[in-house]
């Protein structure tokens, strides 16, 4: 195993991140599959919801906003590309994201957040408890893994999805920077057996010196971060409790010991070092993000992970610039997909048809992956959510979204409940408990009622 | 108080809150077909909107021994009493920018240029990229800085940075260095504990190994320590909950502000004599670095992000409309602005006026081609060149804000009519309607010019509250198109470029957008929304009440529209907002 790792690390430490290539199966670092398969927990989301019938009765947004009727969220159309893991998913109506508050520009702090605090009258508001639902799932269950969560985004932009403790969680969109960061940094184990040779011994001591010394470093770190702590005031608390964790992560890395810090127990299907193109088009930057995740999850690098889909097009996002005719077949006006939400046509059904396509892409990886006696996205909880129900309206609601997974065996899937019109909340909170999270409320509490009964 | 610069009540959270407003229909149009509805400039009412109930009194200062006491030439107000932030910002870690990190990195280890590994970008608040509160370490991060003190600590000349010739003991010299490299890491002198937790790192470092191997275990662990990473703005006890800052905060504040880089030997032997207490030695220090060439890249800095420049990489226009919006033409935008800045800062009067109406700007055949007028001859290269004053007058009328500030294949008006009103105006406006309006894009039309096209709202009753005080002033900047080309007409039909303002300090009618940006260099309102913008930037941070007025003021006396921004900036770091932190324990 050693000798291998080493090799390519080596090798990634020559390419320094400027080329990708498809690299060999990594089968080296498989470990003894477990026992028993850890869930999952995925938050896909997009921009601009869906078209609408027309027109709106009702005066009161969020009341009115249930009388709308998506126009093709089918699997004749813009679910096509999802027909086949259909009976993986779950469907609720009468959900809304009662925190997105009237005309609320900044949408995504309250979608994953249940909480309007995160914005006011469109600006950035400091909110220092701030906390989305994939940070609150990993603050229970990332301390197993060697990323507690991750942020995967295409052409996201610098919007505010996940929020832990208030930081915002930013997606990254550079498929080399989150290359590196899952595959290419970590201190590997060298052992060496009694063939190796001299220049393989010296390499294994040399690699058992870096981890010594940046576990000093790090050692270091959190000792000056405690001091810092006390002298700081509450309000930068949040900040250094992040650094820490963060110094946290990166000692996972030198103490699992292989590349990358895989090391935790491995699925059977195997743990893959994705191949990456080159490119910063959308499909390929689509393609590797997907593909990465899938083998974060696959690693078992992370339980808790998030796909950004395009930025939803706030001011000054790439979203506003973006044209969906350069990689969307089909497309020809020269509309920004931000434009198009706002007047979502046949053309505006094409890109989210694409958008749904990839996020079908990845769910089919987790299917394929032989898990148990299932498959690894029966052990997922998959959210799939848009910024918006309507973007030319600005809704909230009704939830354009679905679930996906069977959580474990404790979601049924391959159908469709009625919520009774509740927040996003409760849905939250239901998936948090599926996911073995014993809360009762997230977000602003105003806006919780019960969990839901998805099994 | 100006009589018509009335700050509405919590301005300062409103301006808070003001350049996402309408985030979402820029460019857009209310469309005519939705019923009008009662109350229809109503407010977001939202109850969880943090405000400050009341402003407290303003600080009394006292003398501080050995501390940096404020003291003097703070404006004054009408009443003779000085005029100091009833609250002041609050104590913070500041986490140096990537610029800030990579300036750091060149200066401590003496290279030649920054080093240019990869770091993950800033998040961005409110238009910035310096805002305390957004700047933290994710994982991502601190593995990056990670991977780049590893590959600097190798790569580092330690017979340069930590000589050790006999008779020294290789343990003094470790020593030594600790002591020196880490002051400058850090930005000030390091307490006993921290050099002997510095030298177990050398020893550990060395051990089995060299001199030089444990001096790189010491530098790389430095390199990304978050005594290094963050800038301390936390200050020792004053009165109550205010912390003055200790001397070596101050010495970083102001270094940080003028340079992007830590203290240079100069600050560092001000800070160790207490020497930046007064008016004078502040001032002083702060005339001094501005003298510096990394001064230019900050003053840059903070006016093109006050003119959302740096989203100009982003921008992508019709290829089918601009065949000419190329990459080079796009870099060639930003040059010709960071030219202009630096020219009207550094060789100029540095006035917001001359900034707004200066009659030059700076051009290459590209550009000049754009333009319509003669090829400078200088190829690639920028050379300044004269305006045709019917056309263009200073930053606002400049291809790089204006296609940064209009859509792919449409000069934007209701965009370019917000960015006016709340970035260079510091207008808040009440949020659009609730959901029952249909925000919507009128279609292209080949017979229509795209001020016919954007008039539905504005004769909708519902749109109009609003729209009437974006659509005028975008309205008076459809000569340019979308990527900034004067235009006299469109889809064959002759352009219409005249403007309104209302509810400013200059309203009226202009044509054009000269006329507008000299309507704007005379405003008061700009003028303190200039300043404000600048008190963002500088401090990293939305105003608190009470800022804005102090602000207001203090452009006030420095000749409102004339007001000379570096003046400004000097100005502002012999306030109480420079030296007093409010401390929430």
């Amino acid at each position: 195993m050693s000798k291998a790792l080493i090799r390519r690390r080596q090798l990634l430490f020559r390419l320094g991140g400027a080329a990708f290539l498809a690299v060999p199966v990594f089968r080296d670092t498989l470990r003894e599959a477990r026992a028993a398969s850890p869930l999952r927990f995925i938050v896909l989301t997009y921009p601009g919801g869906v078209r609408c019938a027309e027109p709106l009765t009702g005066e009161n947004a969020v009341a009115g906003a249930f009388d709308m009727k998506p126009i093709g969220f089918d699997f004749g159309g813009l679910l096509s590309g999802l027909a086949p893991v259909q009976s993986d998913l779950l469907f609720v109506d009468g959900i809304g994201n009662f925190a997105m508050a009237e005309f609320n520009a900044h949408t995504p702090h309250s979608v994953l957040t249940g909480d309007s605090r995160g914005q006011a009258e469109g600006m950035e508001m400091e909110t220092p408890d701030l906390n989305s639902i994939d940070q609150i799932v990993a603050k229970a269950i990332g301390t197993q893994t060697r990323f507690a969560s991750l942020q995967f985004g295409v052409v996201a932009g610098s919007e505010h999805w996940s929020f832990l403790n208030g930081s915002r969680l930013d997606a990254v969109s550079d498929p080399k920077v989150m290359f590196t960061r899952l595959f290419a940094n970590g201190v590997p184990t060298a052992s060496t057996g009694s063939g190796a040779t001299q220049a393989e011994v010296q390499a294994a001591a040399a690699m058992e010196r870096l981890r010594t010394l940046r576990q000093s470093s790090l050692d270091e770190f959190a000792d000056e971060i405690q001091g810092i702590k006390a002298i700081s005031g509450s309000l930068e608390q949040q900040k250094l409790d992040l650094h820490l964790s963060s110094i946290r992560e990166l000692e996972k890395g030198l103490l699992s010991g292989s590349a990358g810090g895989i090391g935790v127990s491995m699925p059977g299907a195997g743990c893959a070092v994705p191949s990456i193109t080159a490119g910063s088009d959308v499909p390929a930057v689509g393609a590797a993000m997907n593909d990465m995740l899938f083998q974060a999850i696959n690693c078992d690098l992370t339980r808790v992970a998030s796909l950004q889909w395009l930025g939803t097009g706030i001011d000054g996002t790439p979203c506003t610039a973006i044209l969906p005719s350069s990689w969307v077949p089909g497309v020809t006006s020269e509309k920004n997909h931000h434009s198009m939400q706002h007047e979502p046509d046949a053309e505006f059904d094409l890109v989210q048809t694409w958008i749904f396509s990839q996020i079908g892409a990845l769910l089919q990886k987790l299917k394929n992956a032989p898990e148990g006696g299932g498959s690894m996205l029966d052990n997922s909880v998959v959210l799939v959510v848009s910024s918006m129900s309507h973007g030319g309206y600005h809704m909230g609601s009704p939830f354009i979204g679905f679930v996906a997974g069977k959580g474990g065996g404790q979601i049924r899937t391959g159908r469709t409940i009625d919520a009774g019109r509740v927040a996003l909340n409760d849905l939250h909170v239901s998936l948090a408990n599926v996911m073995g999270v014993n809360i009762t409320t997230m977000g602003e509490a105003k806006f919780n009622k019960s969990p839901l009964n998805l099994g | 108080m100006h009589p018509l610069v009335q700050f509405p009540r919590y301005f300062s959270r409103q301006l808070a809150h003001l350049s996402l407003l309408f985030a979402l229909c820029l460019g857009l149009s209310c469309t005519a077909n939705v019923p009008p509805r009662a109350g229809s400039t109503s407010r977001n009412t939202d109850p969880n909107v943090g405000v400050n109930p009341t402003p407290t009194t303003p600080m009394q200062v006292g003398p501080s021994p050995g501390n940096t006491a404020p003291t003097g030439s703070v404006p004054v107000g009408a009443n003779g009493m000085p005029l100091v932030p009833p609250e002041p910002g609050p104590a913070a870690l500041r986490r140096l920018t990537n610029q800030e990190y990579r300036n750091t990195i060149q200066d401590l280890l003496k290279l030649p240029a920054p080093p240019t590994d990869p770091l993950i970008p800033e998040t961005q608040s409110n238009g910035y990229n310096n805002f305390a509160a957004a700047l933290t370490v994710p994982p991502t991060l601190l593995e990056q800085y990670q991977t780049l003190a590893t590959r600097l600590a190798k790569d580092a000349d330690i017979a340069s940075l930590a000589p050790c010739v006999p008779p020294a003991s290789e343990s003094d010299c470790a020593r030594s260095f600790v002591q020196t490299f880490g002051a400058s890491a850090f930005r000030r002198p390091l307490t006993s504990a921290e050099v002997d937790k510095s030298l177990a790192l050398y020893a550990l470092g060395q051990m089995g190994a060299t001199y030089a191997d444990g001096i790189r275990h010491v530098l790389e662990t430095m390199l990304y320590s978050p005594h290094l990473l963050y800038r301390f703005e936390l200050g020792t006890p004053l009165a109550d909950t205010r912390h003055a800052l200790t001397p070596y905060e101050v010495a970083s504040e102001l270094s940080y502000l003028f340079t992007a880089s830590p203290p240079d030997a100069e600050l560092v032997a001000a800070a160790a004599s207490d020497a930046l207490a007064t008016s004078a030695q502040l001032e002083a220090q702060a005339r001094r670095l501005l003298g510096q060439a990394r001064a230019h890249q900050q003053l840059r800095g903070l006016l093109t992000q006050w003119f959302e420049l740096p989203r100009l990489p982003d921008l992508t226009k019709d290829p089918v409309l601009y065949p000419t919006f190329t990459s080079s033409l796009v870099a060639s935008m930003a040059n010709e602005s960071n030219a202009f800045i630096d020219s009207v800062m550094w060789e100029g009067d540095a006035r917001l006026s001359t900034l707004l109406t200066a009659p030059y700007s700076f051009a290459n055949a590209e550009l000049a081609n754009l333009y319509g007028m003669p090829d400078p001859g200088t190829g690639a290269d920028l050379s300044r060149v004269k305006l045709d004053p019917r056309e263009r007058a200073g930053l606002l009328t400049q291809a790089s804000v204006l296609a940064a500030h209009s859509k792919p294949g449409d000069s934007a008006p209701i965009k370019r009519g917000k960015f006016v009103r709340t970035v260079l105006l510091c207008q808040p406006l009440a949020p659009p309607l609730p959901s029952v309006i249909k925000i919507t894009v009128p279609p292209p039309d080949p017979t229509l010019t795209t001020r016919e096209r954007f008039a539905a709202h504005s004769a909708n009753p519902t749109c109009a509250g609003c729209h009437s005080l974006i659509d005028g002033v975008g309205f008076g900047l459809e000569n340019f198109d979308a990527i900034g080309q004067f235009r006299t007409s469109e889809n064959n039909k002759p352009v219409d470029a005249g403007g309104m303002l209302t509810g400013t300090d200059v309203n009226g009618a202009f044509s054009g957008g000269v006329e507008l940006a000299t309507k704007l260099s005379t405003s008061a309102q700009v003028a303190t929304c200039a300043g404000l913008q600048t008190y963002r930037w500088m401090f990293g941070r939305m105003e608190s009440p009470g800022e804005p007025e102090l602000v207001q003021a203090l452009v006030g006396q420095l000749g409102q529209g004339q007001v000379d921004l570096r003046e400004l900036l000097v100005a502002l770091t012999k306030t109480d907002s420079f030296l007093v932190r409010t401390f929430t324990p």
